[in-house]
């Protein structure tokens, strides 16, 4: 074949939710986006590439799944804007997804679709389903009635994809079609969703292209509906969830350890590599502490992150979250937060961006800010590392009590927003949430492969903002800590001295001098430095919940991205010390003591440092987005001073209450 | 009750529209509220209540209902279940005392989707939408609650029904407030 230079086509694919529009994207375009169980949640773009035979290179936007092009919601008004091209060039196909078992409703949307597009290929996904319930479609006929190529295919088994991909190729060079204004078949005019010519009109349709009668799903399903009726149930239903949310963060902790230990090893190994091959001085310095240190305690939490993602796809594929969400409904309503709220607030404890994005698909504008408002206090991934750093430090030997005290800084998180949803609801965003509809998508056998890419692309975007941010912030932390440099203090001199004197007679005591004199140096280096003189500045504020200069220096590096805590303090307490560059950052931190001797964090201010944790907003592009969603920089400001100020609350209770024990 | 509140679920007559009635008119007997947009000539349970409203408005005492109203609604759905035997509006029919006027035809009879019975089937009036909020309504309507369609509620404690092939869950607040005309009640089948 030569190779003829040809502009790619551009499609759009939109549907009702629920038909599976994404789990096709990912099919066609080897796996980036999420799949929508929940109406709208792929309420952001998400684009990718296929190919056709002939190397026609086609560009597929995936659009939220709606119910209805004239509906006011964000969605609505996202692809309506894309079919119109007003963000950009029109798309020059409209790929219509319709699920072949409902077809009844979805044709209804597709006339609507239909009416305003020249170039349009139907895909009739789930036709293999459609056949095992013994509906037969004959898309020739269907093509004819709706004039359009009309493709059957199965996202799921990948069947018809391929004939897809041609037919969006071959129609994008083929003739406009012509829009049906008039005729027997034509759809009604100016009619809706839900509007009763357009319902006969895709009644008439369905019946054309021998539908026939379907088995009612309702009569068929007893299975089915036994197991809503358990996951729905107000005590049954939230104890069902309580019990899948126990099992997931428990399998996420036990099985993210592995990778996490790995991880930690082969940094550690790294960093020890680059000290080597590097000439000592600045630059080893610069690589081994500063950028293997710092990026090690935040990647380390990969595997966390990515089993999240991967576990939470797997229950919103399978049909539970939906239910899940109705069955919150009770529980959020009473804090004046609809059920929809409950999929950003989960989203928020993988990272709060995703979460507050996804509140688009929360229609009522007041129910929104308040989800926005709280979906910061749910203790997002990046909470994770400082988590497991201070429990494993408080509670080492006790594995089970550990898991309990991680189960306690989640439920802390979500006790603190449903309770600041409440006060909200009493002050600043009066009145009551919106009330709750919500489709129930059929119960499937989850896609792995669509988990396994939402994942990996979760796992991506976590490690960009790794390399980026945080790798900034690690390398400015190590500068501040390492400069101006301290000279030799009398009593290091004094100590080397007599140490290089008693090298002859003895030597293992020589060594442990010269290490003393080490830890004296570096104390005295981690006093003078920047940030040591920082931390002098601000320890006064931070006396109530018992932290130290050292952690002051640490919290705030992390104001601006809370997972840089860890890895600061480990810079932190780490300088210097060149025999321990390759510990892992636990054993380092637990091995750190003051000045005076006394363990670095004591128990109380431990538990100070984690309360803080758990309630302060300590996240610059948090801000950033709620600024961006609420166009203005008032929610922003608030909601850091309310959190800021809560957690420094809390934790000076927990500091004082710990104290007395 | 609130004022925004159907006293007349049958023909969604408001406790507020009562009221405006009562002080625009002045009806001298309380069968003339009938003439608020048909208030009381549905189902026809709603006359004991419309007369009580009249009798507090005409001793001087505000017309108001103190009830809630989802106890309203439960009280008046108790009430059918006690004469299932005999279709309502003509059971109500038979007891016609003259203080109201006399029911025409017997009316479809329309419930709160809440009220509906695990696997009984009902139609949707559209009509019976028009109090909703306007996004609210067309939502419905596109996730396939469209203007007679059928529906069958699902058995279980939530509100969940199946149209055609789609289930969809419905939170209490809009159970409440979307009307339905059962097609058949296992109940009332001899």
């Amino acid at each position: 074949m030569t190779a003829v230079p040809i502009s790619p086509v551009t499609t759009v694919l939109v549907g009702n939710p629920n038909v599976g529009k994404t789990t096709l994207f990912n099919r066609l375009c080897g796996l980036r986006a999420r799949t929508a169980n929940y109406p709208g949640s792929t309420v952001e773009e998400h684009l990718g590439r296929s190919w056709a035979n002939d190397g026609t290179a086609i560009d597929i936007v995936d659009l939220p799944g709606m119910y209805g092009l004239h509906l006011e919601s964000p969605e609505a008004r996202v692809v309506v804007r894309a079919l119109e091209g007003d963000d950009g060039p029109a798309p020059d196909v409209v790929t219509i997804v319709l699920d072949a078992t409902n077809l009844g409703r979805n044709l209804q949307f597709a006339a609507t679709v239909l009416r305003r597009s020249t170039r349009a290929v139907v895909a009739l996904n789930l036709s293999d389903e459609a056949s095992r319930q013994g509906l037969t479609i004959d898309t020739a006929t269907l093509g004819t009635l709706l004039r359009c190529p009309v493709v059957a295919i199965s996202a799921r088994t990948g069947s018809g994809c391929l004939d897809l991909v041609e037919t969006v190729a071959g129609t994008a060079r083929g003739p406009v079609r012509l829009r049906q204004v008039d005729g027997p078949h034509a759809p009604p005019a100016l009619a809706e969703p839900g509007d009763r010519a357009l319902v006969e009109w895709a009644g008439m349709v369905f019946a054309a292209c021998g539908g026939g009668s379907t088995t009612d799903s309702s009569d068929s399903d007893t299975f089915a509906e036994r197991l809503d009726m358990a996951f729905t149930h107000p005590i049954a239903g939230l104890a069902i969830f309580a019990i899948v949310m126990a099992g997931l963060f428990a399998s996420i902790y036990w099985l993210a350890q592995y990778p996490m230990e790995w991880i930690d090893m082969a940094f550690g190994t790294l960093g020890g590599l680059a000290h080597e091959l590097l000439p000592a001085g600045f630059l080893a310095d610069l690589v081994s502490e500063g950028v293997v240190g710092g990026i090690a305690g935040t990647v380390v939490f990969l595997p966390q992150i990515c089993l999240l993602f991967f576990l939470l796809a797997l229950l919103e594929d399978c049909g539970y979250l939906a239910r899940a969400s109705f069955a919150m409904d009770r529980v959020m309503r009473r804090f004046g937060l609809p059920g929809q709220s409950f999929i950003p607030l989960l989203s928020s404890h993988a990272c709060a961006l995703p979460g507050i994005m996804a509140t688009r698909l929360i229609p009522n504008t007041r129910d929104r800010l308040a989800t926005i408002f709280v979906a910061p206090f749910l203790s997002c991934s990046a909470r994770v590392p400082v988590y497991v750093l201070v429990i494993s430090l408080l509670l080492a030997d006790h594995p089970l009590w550990a898991g309990a005290a991680f189960v306690g800084c989640y439920a802390l998180g979500a006790t603190a927003a449903l309770f600041t949803a409440w006060i909200l609801g009493k002050t600043a965003l009066p009145g009551r949430a919106a009330p709750m509809v919500l489709e129930l998508p059929a119960y499937r056998r989850p896609d792995l492969g669509v988990a396994i890419s939402i994942a990996a692309s979760r796992g991506g975007i976590f490690l960009r903002q790794a390399g980026s941010i945080i790798l900034a912030i690690c390398i400015a932390m190590w500068w501040l800590s390492a400069f101006p440099q301290v000279g030799e203090t009398a009593q290091v001199s004094a100590l080397r001295l007599e140490a290089a004197a008693l090298v002859q007679v003895d030597a293992e005591g020589a060594a442990g001098m010269e290490a003393n004199a080490d830890r004296l140096q570096a104390r005295a280096q981690r006093a003078g430095s920047f940030a040591g003189q920082l931390g002098a500045v601000f320890e006064p504020a931070f006396r109530p919940l018992g932290m130290d200069r050292e952690v002051v220096v640490a919290v705030l590096s992390s104001f601006l991205a809370r997972e840089v805590f860890v890895s600061s303090l480990k810079v932190l307490v780490g300088a210097g010390d060149d025999s321990e560059v390759d510990e892992s950052t636990m054993a380092m931190v637990r091995q750190s003591t003051r000045a005076d001797g006394t363990p670095l964090l004591d128990h109380p201010s431990a538990i100070a440092l984690l309360v803080f944790y758990v309630l302060a907003l300590q996240c610059l592009p948090t801000l950033a987005v709620v600024r961006r969603e609420t166009g203005s920089w008032k929610w922003p400001l608030l909601q850091f001073s309310y959190m800021s100020g809560l957690a420094w609350c809390a934790g000076a209770l927990a500091y004082f209450i710990a104290g007395q024990f | 009750m609130g004022p925004d509140e159907h006293v007349c679920v049958c023909h969604r007559v408001s406790l507020r529209k009562l009221q405006g009635f009562l002080a625009r008119e002045q009806p001298r007997v309380p069968s003339q509220l009938s003439e608020c947009l048909g208030a009381g000539t549905g189902c026809g349970w709603c006359r004991s209540e419309l007369e009580r409203l009249w009798t507090r408005w005409s001793e001087g005492s505000e017309p108001t209902i103190d009830e809630d109203w989802s106890r309203y609604l439960g009280r008046r759905e108790m009430d059918k279940k006690r004469k299932n035997s005999v279709p309502l509006a003509i059971a109500n029919q038979s007891q016609y005392d003259g203080s109201m006027p006399a029911v025409k035809a017997p009316e479809p009879i329309r419930i709160p989707l809440s009220q509906l019975k695990p696997g009984q089937r009902a139609r949707v009036d559209c009509t019976t939408l028009d109090d909703l909020p306007s996004g609210d309504r067309c939502l419905l309507a596109a996730m396939g609650l469209g203007d007679q369609c059928e529906l069958k509620r699902c058995s279980g404690h939530a509100c969940i029904i199946a149209v055609d092939r789609t289930k969809i869950a419905i939170g209490p607040w809009l159970a409440d407030r979307v009307f339905v005309e059962p097609i058949d009640d296992p109940t009332t089948r001899p």
